[in-house]
């Protein structure tokens, strides 16, 4: 035992001290992490809101009059993270709600945004992707998402080769086919099958009163 | 009679092109073909690599006497993934859309063999000036191969340069500067693996003949 700690006191000591040093920055640098994370997620909740046709300087206004409130619903007894997002007046503009699946490389996290009461998409977010560059990572691109703008969340899109010839389809993008039907499942499977729209639907009820009186 | 090793500054140049660590000793083969699609992750893929090897290789020499030899390999891996682990939580925290792009590429610096090369190489068995000099070195000889791939495949793949940092910002990202005009087809395949592999390829064979024509123009010389 001696002898293995003679040779090995050297390697032994250095995990002490490296252990020591990664913890302090773990523990200096962690709240930082976890603030650009929750400030990435509701920067993205905001922005599924944002209307069309807007220029760069239009959006940074409305970002900068929206808020977004982090809140839960429980699905099937589960705490699920949804954010109620509001305008300037405090008004309900519809919610965000994290979605997740796997894609054609890796997991893709999202946030779709839907209107209050019948729930449709106004837009989506990717968060995290690993899709092919090029390729599937054209998810995150406009002309790709804008597809998805007043589909009902719970309707499971298709992603096709071709134009869509139903409202049940959207453009497929070329040569990822695999990360467009990903967005859809998605977004169908996390929301709309997962009861998180329904509770949703139950929720913007329940706030409706509320608003209609401070008008 | 023991070969005399090199001091600080043939360390120095060394690593920058004699013995670039890509062109030369083909090593971190895996992030210059994944990171080098635009120059912005190349540059800050170099600049990670960079602390991460100018830390360890001064740790290694500071402990160099006291290293056991076959228990070095371990010594050095235990150090580079203490700094890789930094290097990452910094970006995390400081570049967050940076450290996503990069993805699971920064904790893949740990196997990155450049770095536990030069570690054997230079840091278990030279003094301290000299490694800092070698890890510097080698850090930019990595930086400069680096930037002439993500160049090419920036330029014909995406059209621009710097996509990501400067440039018109389009859906909350900065597009790059344009370069080529928009006329100009874009190289799609440039942007994905096969293209880094050809770019790869090409200069590579670009830099074995300027070696080639430097060594015969020397012979005739002499």
């Amino acid at each position: 035992m001696l002898t293995y700690i003679r040779q090995a006191w050297l390697v032994l000591l250095l995990g002490l001290l490296f252990g020591v040093a990664l913890a302090g920055v773990n523990t200096w640098l962690e709240p930082k992490i976890r603030a650009n994370e929750r400030e990435a997620r509701e920067r993205a909740a905001k922005e599924v809101f944002i209307p069309p046709d807007l220029t760069e300087a239009e959006k940074d206004a409305f970002l900068a009059d929206v808020a977004a409130e982090e809140t839960t619903v429980v699905v099937d007894g589960e705490e699920r993270t949804v954010f109620k997002v509001t305008d300037a007046d405090g008004d309900l503009l519809g919610w965000a709600a994290p979605a997740q699946g796997l894609g054609y490389a890796d997991m893709i996290r999202l946030i779709v945004g839907l209107t209050p009461e019948d729930l449709k998409i106004t837009d989506y977010r990717v968060i995290y992707s690993q899709e092919t560059p090029g390729l599937g990572s054209m998810i995150t691109a406009g002309s790709f998402r804008r597809q998805f703008r007043g589909k009902e969340v719970t309707t499971r899109l298709e992603a096709v080769p071709r134009a869509p010839t139903a409202d049940d389809e959207i453009q497929a993008l070329t040569g990822a086919t695999i990360s467009s039907q990903a967005v859809c499942d998605i977004i169908y499977q996390q929301v709309a099958e997962s009861s998180v729209a329904a509770e949703l639907r139950d929720k913007s009820r329940a706030d409706a009163p509320a608003s209609t009186t401070q008008r | 009679m023991p070969t005399k090793l090199p001091g600080a500054g043939q360390r120095l140049f060394n690593g920058i092109l004699p013995e670039n660590p890509v062109y030369r000793q083909l090593l971190a083969m895996c992030p210059t073909l994944a990171i080098s699609g635009t120059v912005p992750q190349a540059i800050t893929m170099a600049g990670a690599t960079a602390f991460v090897m100018i830390s360890a290789n001064v740790i290694t020499s500071l402990l160099r006497n006291l290293l056991q030899p076959h228990l070095r390999i371990l010594v050095f891996t235990v150090t580079i993934a203490t700094f890789v682990t930094i290097a990452d939580r910094f970006l995390a925290a400081f570049l967050p859309a940076m450290s996503t792009a990069l993805g699971p590429y920064v904790p893949l610096i740990i196997v990155n063999c450049m770095i536990i090369c030069r570690c054997e190489v230079c840091g278990a068995k030279q003094n301290v000036g000299v490694a800092f000099a070698d890890a510097v070195g080698q850090s930019l000889g990595f930086l400069a191969a680096l930037l002439s791939i993500s160049v090419v495949r920036e330029v014909l793949g995406y059209g621009t340069l710097m996509r990501g940092w400067m440039g018109p910002v389009v859906d909350g990202a900065q597009q790059g500067i344009g370069i080529l005009p928009a006329s100009f087809p874009r190289w799609g395949l440039m942007v994905l693996p096969p293209g880094a592999f050809f770019t790869l390829g090409i200069l590579l064979g670009l830099a074995n003949w300027i070696t080639d024509a430097v060594k015969r123009r020397q012979a005739a010389a002499a």
